[in-house]
């Protein structure tokens, strides 16, 4: 009933769940089922128990590619607006589009589970396919989502590339989620430790989709739902540490660092600062506004910063070193500090491109002239003590000060840029508004 | 009649360039309004940010009073869109797609029933229901989009473009639906480069240049205060059908022409009635009067020129 009166799942069960198609599958299946029982010797049930588990894969990511096409090609095909301007909530169109883009898949595992639970499958098996299947498909809506703000700015046809890649990436994540937690090889442990990990990452990838519905629709949202990612992935990742000898406040802090930097780094390649709006709210200082608005990369920047920084320094005053192979306190320091200059490079980049042209090449230009180009000219022209300035890959050795050059040089640059920007027409339109 | 739409001061910027530059304008319950202006002059974005699909930061855009940057959810609510690269789910029916857009604006299935009954009726589209929308016409998809867009029977209808790759009988199809549409009671605001066609329904015009509201005023339709070109044509009598027309309230811009008067019309087309009756009793000797054409063209080509 519930999803009957959904009307994204309505639509899309209209699409996808045609008579042929509802017809074939079982009829298939059924085929399978006799070609391997012909013989009738367990080495053919073992075969289909393999045909099965093939089958749940393929349907996994069928249905992941379908989440992941459910928001961009709405977008592409002009029915977007249509959706944003109905009386759904975020929630609603959320699980619409996750249950509803993927339902053939999952009537394709419907089958493969009633045809292969007779012949042994175990139920923990199809349990964690489930997990799996779920998890990617709500990362797939995520994507597509997250997607939609590139959409608006470049053309259909460059989208492809980003949007097959990002099927990879989702059913990698889903995989790398699943096994952080098992290093033995005891079948039976990983099995339940990875249902566990799944089921734990599963309402992360629904709770961010949600929150870029949510903009979509234009309600308000706040970035809290970042913040307690971040701390999600260390205590996922510290907590079977937490037990072990090794594990101490310094390789808490180094989880930390690790995860927000790489948040950091990954969402501000691929997510696009809407730079005009929040420029617009600071000039009108619309400060809870702006709270909502605030992207993932900036956010992520401070929290990691900030953490990293206040840590380093509670255990540095407490007198903690490095006793397990790892970074010292100084070198977690300078990986903050290179990582904040990167994230300042990147806002220097996105506030010089205009807001309807790509970033990618710029920034690829950016980063190349820090981390190559800048350096191979010092190296070829015999100044290699100036490489350091650039990167460090032996953080060991590595001095705080270090990254402070490149660092002031990029946060001079962009703050000359947010300056040249507020004195240039936002302020005359202010300005003409208020004189009114 | 009060209005409806209020845009206040609205400002629209885009790194180097200023999309909508101050723009105020009022709309009046009952009307429809054509959004005219060059290419690039910030009709669609204008039309976006009435509808709170894209955000205003400066101005305000209030409808019936309720500030539509405050609640963009209530707006949404209130009125029905269609883009102008709008698209259909091509492989749904018409009757599929029109219930599905029921259901996600919150209709119940009575509703829909009912609703669907009347947009069919209003966009004439009983005949296109069962077939698929991938095979739809440009004039039977503007047709769905226009039924889509009036489903959860919107106060204000804003339409962008809709006669662009219209057929002449499409577009005289789409103007008497549009008109229809007026008379229940809606407002409607209307852009397209067609001025001759947007002439046969539109009540007031509104013209856009460079993102500035470059002129707001009412034409052709029969009871509003309409600005029209008319030629009173005279057998003799130049010199005091010249003096008796200056004096007449309503006319503006007079000239002497071989035929006779060429005036503009600023009162009520009904008073026009009153205007012959009064030339009559001065004996002006009037041998006919007649509306001369292409008057909101006129407008524009002289409002984009200044």
């Amino acid at each position: 009933m519930m999803l009957q009166a959904n009307a994204e799942w309505r639509r899309y069960a209209r699409l996808e769940l045609t008579p042929f198609r509802l017809f074939i599958i079982p009829v298939v299946g059924v085929l399978v089922i006799l070609a391997a029982c012909s013989g009738g010797q367990p080495a053919e049930t073992r075969w289909l128990i393999r045909i099965t588990n093939t089958w749940f894969v393929f349907c996994a990511f069928w249905g992941m590619q379908g989440a992941n096409l459910s928001v961009v090609d709405e977008v592409a095909g002009g029915t977007w607006d249509q959706q944003r301007l109905s009386h759904q909530s975020a929630w609603k169109l959320l699980w619409g589009k996750w249950l509803g883009s993927t339902v053939f898949s999952w009537y394709g595992v419907f089958w493969g589970v009633v045809l292969s639970l007779p012949f042994g499958m175990p139920w923990r098996h199809v349990g964690l396919l489930l997990a799996l299947m779920l998890t990617g498909q709500a990362l797939g809506v995520l994507f597509s989502f997250a997607n939609v703000i590139r959409m608006r700015q470049v053309r259909r046809a460059k989208m492809a590339g980003l949007r097959q890649g990002s099927a990879v990436v989702s059913g990698l994540l889903v995989l790398a989620g699943a096994c952080i937690l098992n290093a033995d090889d005891n079948i039976s442990r990983v099995w339940g430790d990875t249902l566990v990990a799944v089921c734990l990452w599963l309402p992360w990838p629904a709770l961010i989709a949600h929150r870029l519905a949510r903009i979509e629709l234009q309600e308000r949202v706040t970035p809290v739902v970042w913040l307690a990612l971040v701390a999600f992935h260390t205590a996922f990742v510290c907590l079977p540490l937490a037990g072990t000898r090794s594990f101490s406040g310094l390789r808490l802090l180094e989880v930390l660092t690790i995860v927000a930097l790489a948040y950091t780094y990954l969402t501000g390649f691929f997510e696009r600062l809407d730079t005009l709006k929040l420029l617009n709210l600071i000039k009108i200082r619309n400060w809870q506004m702006l709270w909502s608005q605030v992207p993932v990369s900036w956010l992520l920047a401070i929290v990691s910063v900030a953490a990293c920084c206040v840590y380093a320094l509670v255990l540095s005053t407490g007198g903690e070193t490095r006793a397990e192979p790892g970074f010292s306190v100084q070198a977690i320091i300078t990986i903050v500090l290179f990582g904040l200059r990167d994230w300042l490079l990147l806002v220097f980049i996105q506030l010089s491109v205009a807001a309807h042209k790509e970033s990618y090449g710029a920034t690829a230009f950016g980063f190349s002239l820090v981390y190559v180009i800048v350096p191979l000219l010092a190296f070829l022209s015999g100044f290699e003590g100036f490489t350091p300035f650039c990167w460090s890959f032996n953080l060991d050795q590595a001095a705080v000060w270090q990254p402070l050059p490149t660092l002031a040089l990029v946060t001079g640059l962009t703050f000359w840029r947010v300056k040249k920007i507020l004195e240039s027409q936002l302020s005359v339109s202010i300005k003409t508004i208020t004189q009114e | 009649m009060g209005s409806i739409l209020e845009v206040r001061h609205l400002t629209v910027d885009m790194p180097g360039k200023r999309v909508l530059d101050n723009v105020s304008f009022g709309l009046d319950r009952g009307t429809i309004t054509a959004l005219v202006g060059p290419n690039g002059a910030g009709k669609s974005t204008l039309m976006r940010c009435i509808v709170a699909l894209d955000p205003i930061w400066h101005g305000t855009v209030t409808l019936e009073g309720v500030n539509v940057s405050e609640t963009p959810r209530a707006m949404h609510r209130q009125v029905g869109y269609l883009a102008d690269d709008f698209g259909l789910y091509d492989e749904l029916s018409v009757a599929h797609c029109l219930e599905h857009v029921g259901l996600a604006r919150g209709l119940s299935p009575e509703a829909i029933q009912t609703r669907l009954q009347v947009v069919v009726r209003e966009t004439q589209l009983a005949e296109l229901l069962p077939h698929r929308a991938g095979v739809l016409s440009k004039g039977q998809r503007q047709r769905v989009g226009l039924a889509l867009a009036l489903l959860h029977d919107p106060i204000l209808l804003v339409l962008d473009e809709p006669a662009t790759g219209l057929d002449p009988e499409a577009r005289q199809l789409l103007g008497e639906c549009l008109n229809a549409l007026r008379q229940a009671g809606k407002t409607i605001l209307v852009s397209s480069h067609i001025l001759a066609e947007l002439e046969q329904y539109a009540t007031h015009m509104l013209l856009l240049d460079a993102g500035r509201l470059k002129t707001f005023v009412p034409v052709g339709s029969q009871n509003a205060v309409v600005r029209c070109r008319l030629i009173l044509r005279v057998s003799g009598g130049q010199e005091t059908g010249g003096r008796f027309l200056a004096t007449q309230p309503g006319v503006q811009e007079l000239k002497a022409t071989p035929e006779g008067f060429l005036f503009d019309w600023l009162a009520p087309e009904t008073e026009l009635t009153a205007l012959l009756e009064a030339c009559l009793v001065a004996k002006v000797p009037v041998i006919g009067l007649e509306r001369v054409q292409e008057r909101m063209e006129q407008v524009y080509l002289q409002q984009v020129a200044r």
